[in-house]
């Protein structure tokens, strides 16, 4: 079952009452909407996703709803609570939707039951991972959009979750938050493409998001391998360049991302280090989307088969 | 409760029931023991993948934060150097340096020691000399801790996480309870590491019991759990059970020893042999107080849902809340204790009020 699958009133009955489970690849979220207008874009981004019907085992617990009933009628606000908490600031009505999505994130930031999580944008082509570790600003997101539409299945735009057993990355495919100019620039880049409204004043600037390709949501459950790890680091005018890191440097830039791993400790240290082995890494310096992902493109071509470990 | 004692009954449990199970068990803090009982069953590979891949995580924390604890009292033994003063570990981080029973699969989040009290000022001095921090606190909760606590404002070190809290003794200045610090010291047991000590078996017991009965903080369950553990461990030496008789009466602690034996039985199921409990039963409540006393515990000690918890629970809890803080000191410090709380809680509750409003 699909959330397109269910009539709309029905979705929205299951939204308010029992909750409806949302498979978003590695993770499933007991997700309750007790807001309307809420339930309507919810069903627009998410109507390819999988529900777990009957339901497992659950990751998280999310609730949107109304901070309290004055909040319903005057200047009305929505609240979010993660397993029965509310970690945010409630946000204005119009809102809700970057709060659900900010949520699911947090659910998995915050959660001390998950895998390794680096805050990062992942890719996946012929079985090999393309890590892109960076902070918010660097135009991860926005060459993540592309490279989506350009061969590459997306994982997630956001982290890049370590399966502990087998080392490798699992799929979290969501919707892709784009910012500020961002969205014209994918929306142009890939005109196929299908995005939310846009988000005007949240606290990330004005937010759109794009619904990941329906290839990326249907093998959601098939996780990738090492491959490359890029820093991508945009810079207006700036001539394509591309430049070996070593490996110590791309370890950094891992755990300076991450979200977890200092409470890993020697468990994150052998994952990390073991997934890096089996991994070519670089930092590319661009201003031209199509010269990146060719950029791209070639050192994916150019790695060594995997050896088995 | 049951797959925490009896792990072979989780076998055949549909997904559903193990999504309640493990939604419990991290609502409660026992995520990371029911791995390591379902490990120690060789049952962790017959649970549904989800539920081993969570499992795994939660474990992985929970030996990590050990791991950290390991350090940070590493960290503490090199700072203190030179000073030649006992430091007894207690609660968590001895279980945990110890390798005690409880230690298995419990999360530990901070390393709580003691040393003798004329000592504290000179322990504290090294301490902050080598980079630990104390956490910015009012003058109210400085005063607090210094003339009617049991111990210092907790120390941190600023490139570390884990919280150091030093004691002195083992329960607040005010309380109704004077337990004998010096004894305490006195039988405090070395560690294979000789500058490390842990407090004797039956006043580790007696510790972990006062600090369950008589205070409202902590996660009751697992606390629970871990006096099931130490009973059980330390039961079966001889002697240790005529020992935790004596030691009780030395400190003054009868009552508190009663609702441990009473409730580790009651709840866990705990093997406490009938001489001892009817030896305990000596210093326990009267008849009303007793049912009273059981009203509370039972809620105290009944599995917490995420949904929030029944009526009947919250005003267990409340009244718990009331007695620990009426055990702790006498009614004129605690009226005044309790205004200067309520105040601030007003104060806080309306400045954020006012954040909260102002236009995002």
């Amino acid at each position: 079952m699909r959330v397109g699958d269910f009539p709309h009133s029905e979705l929205a009955d299951r939204l308010r009452g029992d909750g409806l489970h949302l498979v978003t690849g590695a993770f499933t979220t007991h997700l309750h909407i007790e807001l309307p207008s809420l339930v309507d874009e919810f069903a627009q981004m998410y109507a390819d996703y999988p529900v777990e019907d009957p339901p497992g085992i659950d990751d998280f617990e999310v609730r949107i709803a109304s901070p309290s009933l004055l909040r319903r009628h005057f200047r009305p606000q929505a609240q979010a609570w993660i397993d029965g908490v509310d970690l945010m600031e409630p946000l204005p009505l119009d809102h809700a939707y970057p709060g659900l999505e900010s949520s699911l994130n947090l659910a998995v930031a915050t959660g001390d039951y998950v895998p390794l999580v680096v805050h990062s944008a992942v890719l996946e082509r012929d079985g090999r991972a393309l890590v892109m570790p960076a902070p918010s600003g660097s135009g991860k997101s926005t060459l993540c959009a592309a490279l989506a539409w350009r061969g590459w299945r997306l994982l997630s735009d956001e982290m890049t979750v370590f399966c502990f057993d087998s080392g490798n990355v699992l799929p979290n495919p969501r919707p892709v938050s784009l910012k500020n100019r961002a969205v014209e620039v994918v929306a142009a880049y890939a005109p196929q493409a299908r995005f939310s409204r846009v988000y005007r004043g949240t606290y990330k600037g004005d937010v759109a998001y794009m619904q990941p390709p329906a290839d990326a949501v249907a093998r959601a459950h098939e996780p990738a391998g090492p491959g490359l790890v890029i820093a991508p680091v945009f810079r207006q005018g700036a001539p394509t360049t591309v430049r070996e890191m070593d490996r110590t440097a791309g370890f950094r830039w891992l755990i300076d991302n991450s979200v977890n791993y200092s409470s890993l400790l020697r468990t994150g240290f052998d994952l990390l280090t073991g997934f890096l082995e089996r991994c070519a890494l670089y930092s590319l310096t661009y201003s031209n989307l199509d010269e990146a992902i060719e950029e791209i493109d070639r050192l994916h071509q150019a790695l060594p088969p995997l050896q088995p470990r | 409760m049951h797959a925490l004692l009896e792990p072979t009954s989780t076998q055949g449990l549909a997904l559903r029931e193990w999504n309640a199970l493990l939604q419990l068990a991290r609502f409660n803090g026992l995520a990371a023991r029911l791995a390591a009982a379902l490990e120690a069953s060789r049952l962790f590979d017959s649970a549904p993948p989800k539920a081993r891949s969570q499992l795994r995580a939660t474990a992985v924390a929970a030996e990590s934060a050990q791991t950290a604890v390991r350090f940070e009292v590493n960290r503490a033994l090199r700072a203190l150097k030179g000073l030649d003063v006992p430091v007894i570990l207690m609660k968590g981080s001895a279980y945990v340096l110890a390798s005690l029973p409880p230690a298995r699969g419990r999360f530990v989040g901070d390393v709580d020691l003691m040393v003798p009290r004329e000592r504290i000022d000179e322990v504290e001095r090294r301490l902050v000399e080598r980079g630990w921090q104390a956490s910015d606190l009012d003058e109210y909760d400085q005063r607090y801790y210094r003339e009617w606590a049991h111990e210092i404002p907790p120390l941190q070190h600023p490139e570390r996480d884990t919280p150091l809290d030093i004691h002195h003794t083992i329960v607040p200045l005010t309380s109704r309870f004077h337990p004998d610090a010096a004894a305490l010291l006195a039988a405090s047991v070395p560690l294979a590491d000789p500058r490390l000590r842990v407090l004797g078996p039956a006043d580790m017991v007696l510790h972990s019991g006062v600090h369950l009965f008589n205070d409202e903080v902590g996660a009751p369950l697992r606390d629970l759990f871990d006096l099931h553990d130490l009973l059980c461990h330390f039961g079966a030496r001889p002697g240790f059970w005529n020992e935790l008789l004596v030691r009780s009466r030395l400190h003054g602690l009868q009552r508190p020893l009663y609702y441990v034996l009473r409730h580790t039985e009651r709840q866990l199921g705990t093997p406490i042999p009938p001489e001892v409990r009817q030896a305990a039963a000596a210093s326990g409540p009267g008849l009303l107080l007793d049912v009273l006393m059981d009203w509370i515990f039972d809620r105290r000690f009944r599995v917490q849902s995420p949904g929030g918890p029944r009526a009947g629970i919250v005003l267990a809890s409340w009244l718990h809340f009331m007695r620990a803080h009426w055990l702790r000191m006498p009614p004129g410090l605690l009226i005044r204790h309790l205004t200067v709380k309520a105040m601030r809680g007003i104060a806080e509750s309306i400045s954020r009020k006012r954040e909260g409003d102002a236009p995002h």
